[in-house]
């Protein structure tokens, strides 16, 4: 019953998307974009078309610099430590999406519920939020070394015999930052989702379960499709985190054993910032990695183009 | 199945929460009680409490630590993660061996600034990119994406020509706002603009509101919960600045807290358990400001769009 | 209903940006013309030092007021920044051409400026003051392009703590001398009592190559040399004893400062460090600081034991660089850096405040026993100061190269020319 009336809404509904509800005078859009753009313009744009200017000099963080026209890009694309630093950051991007995404999923429709006690367990799960990441990084450092929390819990289950090398193995390292990202991540994205999941109606539910649909069945055909919207929204936040992680593998490792841990900004952080002082050269980096979001956030749209249409 | 298609425009009927539906259907209301099973219960209870030990374990030694006394070791697993006589005196420690008082007030003050900044850019901004059409609207979209994903000392240092070329070195102002647009947040608010039903604003406007009024008077009560949310993360975007302000601030009497601690971990006085003091220090003041608020977040989440 | 929403165009305003960028402030002022020195002593400066408020607010208070009434007419004006983030300030400050008259800075942090010719050069300036400061201190600040760089203030070099209930449960061992030694004992102290012997830091790590006779760079740095036999054996032998559990499991991606956490955790035996760091041991691990022997340095026969310099610099871009240098050399006097050594437990860098009796009293605890130490080390010449091209940098980058060489993931011989090429590259760079 209530999903015929559902039904019947769409068609009304569907097309008011497509042609502007309604339109607006010029200043309109001025009155409420103006103010960010202004600020944007002074403090982004305009530090960013300086920065991208200086990618093309030998300047150093101290000041001065003379232009060297391609010479920045040159080294960079000829640098294996350049591409060894990207394939980690695309690995980086790849394991903590889904991870960030799903676990936050699971934990929002988790406590979408009047149950006595989500109320106790919200605000807990959501506290990593407000913990600055230097803070959450430093933790971690104890938490995954040889003889730290997580070595100690499984090796007392007998789960273990050696302690797991979280921090000192080329392979697991950028794991571990990954972890990181994701313990501290979730609370954000699953803020979020609930955000969207509260505003879900319970009219359909309510019918789907009349219907005899199991609980499981109505959270992932019913509820789920209804914030794909807030999902996607998620997920591009969550890979923009993972492209930009940078104080999780420093903190923790260093960007170590070797450069395994190395992300892009971890990279051009050491050439440019610190202990490095090339900052034309870090410069270059940043456009080269301002040209990789692009690419992302385009197909990214590309993709998600077609849902976004109605 | 046409439940799931249909749900993407689903009609703004008044759907109260229970606790204040008038008068539901009885049977309805019975189902509904009768949704979680003693299983469904059980196995809800048993996540939870993974989740939040995974959330806690962490956080709890940290406090551990920072409860030790001068005598105790602080190192030592796991027989040691329980302080065995409990103190406060890191606490005063942390705030007598620098003047973490006058540093948590600097914070405050930046934070209220960026609050109120990130969440009048954040609503206008948000409100454009979702309900009002203009040319390169995709575009704006996009370079915000992409700039989000820029690290801001990339451009630390240009940003700082510009900032002192405009006079605002050393002052409040100068501190705020080169960080004060949020692209999260205004992600966020589009969300929520994007999710109110097309039906209320084709309301307001066969009332004869304008764009001004229906944003003020209809869409923003609409969106309160995402507005407390936006403020959550604003406050917390102030909080963490750290090498902004040391970089733009000359007078040390200006400082945030998060350079305090630095201080604080610096060589000449590092001592884990006050520094852990320090830590929980600055993560308490966020946390007050969330707790505070979860009330406005979840009932504002609860009511949210269908309101209107 | 007209369709005028063809409103904002993004691309002009983004133009505009970059056009303004283009012409403004694009490039930073090369190097400025040299600061006038001879100007009267008089007027305002700005001093900034790295981290040592509040704990000496008032002996630098008392040596400002004194400062100022000597020289009628002069204001100090005090800045304070954490150590941390010193290298950043600094950077941001330069390029921005806002740097504090008076800079305290260690040696690593004021490598950029010194190399860039940014700060008054004290071998030019301040020559006749040679004399007062210990040498390897006034070398720390050649910079090449700068000869000395700053004026050197306080010192930090190490003495060799052991933590003795370990060293006697692997049957007493005597204390090692050499770095090569130090591998030898720790392997001991491993196979007989399960404890690591010491942390290997990236800091560290030049300098036990150098104090083995690595020299790091050729005499004009433009080259490194680190792939040499020593360097091989070394290295070598830290792999082996990473192993056999010599070193810490966690140590070759720990921060620095780490080393200090796993001596106090009891879990090495020995820890060469600056005497300033035994109040913090004793504060966080009572039981391992009553165990604590001290014992000279590594290195300290050949006189190869590292020291690290703070200095007091003067940025070219100085508006008052005659009162700056004064202000500067009034700070450095031995009688100003005696004052300071004997409310802290840094070192004075004159020769004089160094033969005061405070550093060679009869000791009493290991504070005054490390004390003497180093005084000594550093007054008889044991100490060697790092090139000044082995900064930060160049630490990191060659900790980096032999992090899977240590865990064995890549050959020792590979990861060291791995680390030479790295590091060419880097002076090269420099060098342009």
């Amino acid at each position: 019953m209530t999903a015929t009336a559902g039904t019947v809404r769409r068609s009304a509904g569907r097309p008011s998307r497509r042609t502007p509800l309604r339109r607006h005078r010029w200043w309109v859009p001025v009155l409420f974009i103006g103010p960010v753009l202004a600020i944007q313009l002074t403090f982004l744009f305009l530090p960013l078309g300086n920065t991208f200017v200086l990618a093309f000099t030998n300047a150093s963080t101290v000041g001065g610099g003379v232009f060297t026209g391609l010479a920045n890009f040159a080294t960079i694309f000829a640098s294996a430590a350049f591409w060894d630093a990207t394939a980690h950051t695309g690995l980086y991007i790849v394991l903590a999406t889904p991870l960030l995404v799903g676990i936050s999923l699971g934990l929002a429709i988790l406590i979408n519920t009047k149950m006595r006690g989500a109320g106790i367990v919200r605000p807990i799960l959501f506290s990593p939020l407000v913990m600055p990441m230097a803070v959450v990084a430093l933790m971690f450092q104890y938490v995954l070394s040889s003889d730290g929390l997580v070595n100690q819990i499984l090796s007392g289950l007998h789960v273990i015999s050696e302690p797991i090398p979280f921090l000192t193995s080329s392979q697991l390292a950028l794991v571990s930052s990954v972890i990181v990202t994701v313990w501290k991540g979730c609370g954000l994205y699953t803020l979020i989702l609930l955000a969207a999941l509260q505003n879900v109606s319970r009219e359909l539910d309510e019918a789907a379960e009349l219907d005899g649909a199991s609980w499981l069945r109505r959270t992932v055909s019913v509820t789920i499709p209804q914030i794909r919207g807030t999902i996607g929204l998620v997920a591009g936040l969550a890979a923009i985190a993972a492209l930009r992680a940078f104080t999780e593998p420093y903190v923790l490792t260093g960007g170590g054993p070797g450069t395994s841990s190395t992300t892009i900004v971890l990279y051009l952080f050491t050439k440019g910032v610190s202990p490095g002082t090339q900052a034309g050269y870090a410069s270059a980096i940043s456009l080269v990695l301002f040209v990789f979001v692009l690419l992302f956030a385009s197909i990214s749209w590309a993709v998600t183009r077609k849902g976004r249409l109605r | 199945m046409t439940t799931a298609t249909a749900a993407r425009t689903a009609p703004p009927v008044s759907s109260p929460p229970a606790a204040s539906s008038p008068a539901p259907k009885p049977r309805r209301r019975r189902r509904r009680r009768g949704a979680i099973g003693p299983l469904e219960r059980a196995i809800r209870w048993v996540l939870m409490i993974i989740a939040v030990a995974v959330v806690l374990g962490p956080l709890l030694w940290q406090l551990g630590t920072a409860l030790k006394g001068a005598g105790e070791a602080t190192v030592g697993f796991p027989g040691s993660l329980v302080p065995s006589d409990p103190t406060l005196e890191n606490f005063v420690t942390a705030f007598t061996a620098v003047p973490l008082g006058r540093y948590l007030l600097n914070s405050g003050a930046i934070a209220l600034l960026g609050v109120t900044f990130n969440l009048l850019l954040a609503t206008l901004t948000g409100y454009a990119l979702a309900r009002i059409p203009f040319r390169g609207r995709a575009l704006y979209i996009g370079v915000l994406l992409a700039t989000a994903a820029l690290p801001f000392e990339v451009i630390l240092i240009s940003t700082l020509l510009v900032t002192r070329g405009l006079g605002l070195q050393d002052t409040l102002l100068g501190v705020v706002l080169p960080q004060a647009v949020s692209i999260v947040s205004i992600l966020v608010m589009r969300q929520a603009f994007l999710a109110i039903p097309d039906e209320i604003e084709e309301a307001a406007t066969m009332d004869g509101a304008g764009a001004v009024r229906t944003f003020w008077s209809i869409m923003l009560p609409s969106v309160r919960g995402s507005i407390a949310v936006v403020a959550v993360l604003g406050f917390l975007d102030s909080w963490d600045q750290f090498l902004w302000p040391l970089v733009i601030l000359s007078d040390p009497a200006n400082y945030p807290v998060n350079v305090g601690v630095q201080f604080l971990a610096g060589a000449f006085s590092a001592d884990q358990r006050v520094i852990s003091a320090a830590a929980l220090i600055v993560m308490v003041p966020p946390l007050l400001v969330y707790f505070l608020l979860q009330k406005q977040v979840f009932t504002g989440l609860a009511e949210g769009a269908l309101k209107g | 209903m007209q369709r005028k929403i063809r409103t904002i165009s993004l691309a002009a305003p983004i133009t505009i940006a970059v056009a303004v960028a283009l012409s403004g402030c694009g490039l930073g002022a090369g190097t400025d013309s040299p600061a006038d020195v001879s100007g009267a002593v008089e007027g305002t400066i700005t001093f900034q030092t790295m981290q040592l408020s509040p704990t000496f607010d008032e002996y630098i208070n008392a040596a400002i007021d004194e400062f100022e009434s000597e020289n009628p007419g002069t204001t100090v004006k005090w800045t304070d920044i954490p150590s941390d983030q010193a290298a950043r300030k600094v950077s941001a400050d330069s390029a921005a051409g806002t740097l504090p008259d008076v800079m305290d800075l260690d040696a690593a942090t004021l490598a950029p400026l010194g190399r860039d010719s940014r700060v008054v050069d004290m071998a030019v300036q301040a020559a006749d003051l040679e004399e007062r400061y210990v040498g390897s201190a006034w070398e720390s600040f050649d910079y090449g392009a700068t000869a000395v760089a700053a004026l050197p203030w306080y010192l930090n070099s190490p003495v060799l703590m052991s933590n003795s209930a370990l060293v006697q449960q692997a049957g007493s061992p005597a204390a090692p001398t050499s770095y090569s030694d130090l591998l030898a004992v720790s392997k001991e102290i491993a196979e007989t009592t399960g404890k690591a012997g010491f942390q290997p830091t990236s800091i560290g790590f030049p300098n036990y190559l150098l104090s083995l006779g690595v020299p790091l760079v050729n005499d004009d740095s433009t080259e490194a040399i680190v792939d040499t036999p020593e360097a091989e054996e070394f290295l070598q032998s830290l792999a082996d004893l990473y192993t056999v559990g010599g070193i810490p499991a966690d140590s070759v991606t720990a921060a620095q400062r780490t080393e200090i956490d796993t001596f106090s955790q009891g879990e090495t035996a020995y820890l060469e460090t600056g005497p300033s760091r035994l109040k913090i041991i004793q504060q966080n691990a009572p039981q391992v600081f009553d165990a604590i022997t001290i014992d000279q340095p590594l290195g300290a026969e050949e006189g190869t034991t590292w020291v690290v310099a703070h200095g007091l610099a003067v940025p070219q871009t100085s508006k008052n660089a005659a009162t700056a240098l004064a202000f500067a050399e009034f700070l450095t006097s031995p009688e100003n850096q005696l004052a300071l050594a004997k409310q802290s437990s840094v070192f004075p860098s004159t020769t004089e405040s160094l033969e005061d009796p405070f550093f060679s009293a009869e000791p009493t605890d290991a504070a005054t026993e490390a004390r003497g130490i180093v005084a000594a080390s550093l007054f008889d010449g044991g100490t060697m100061a790092k090139p000044p091209a082995v900064d930060a940098e160049y630490a990191n980058t060659l900790w980096s190269s032999v992090q899977t060489a240590i865990t064995g993931e890549t050959p020792v011989k590979d990861a060291l020319a791995a680390a030479e090429s790295q590091l060419t590259e880097l002076l090269q760079s420099r060098a342009q």
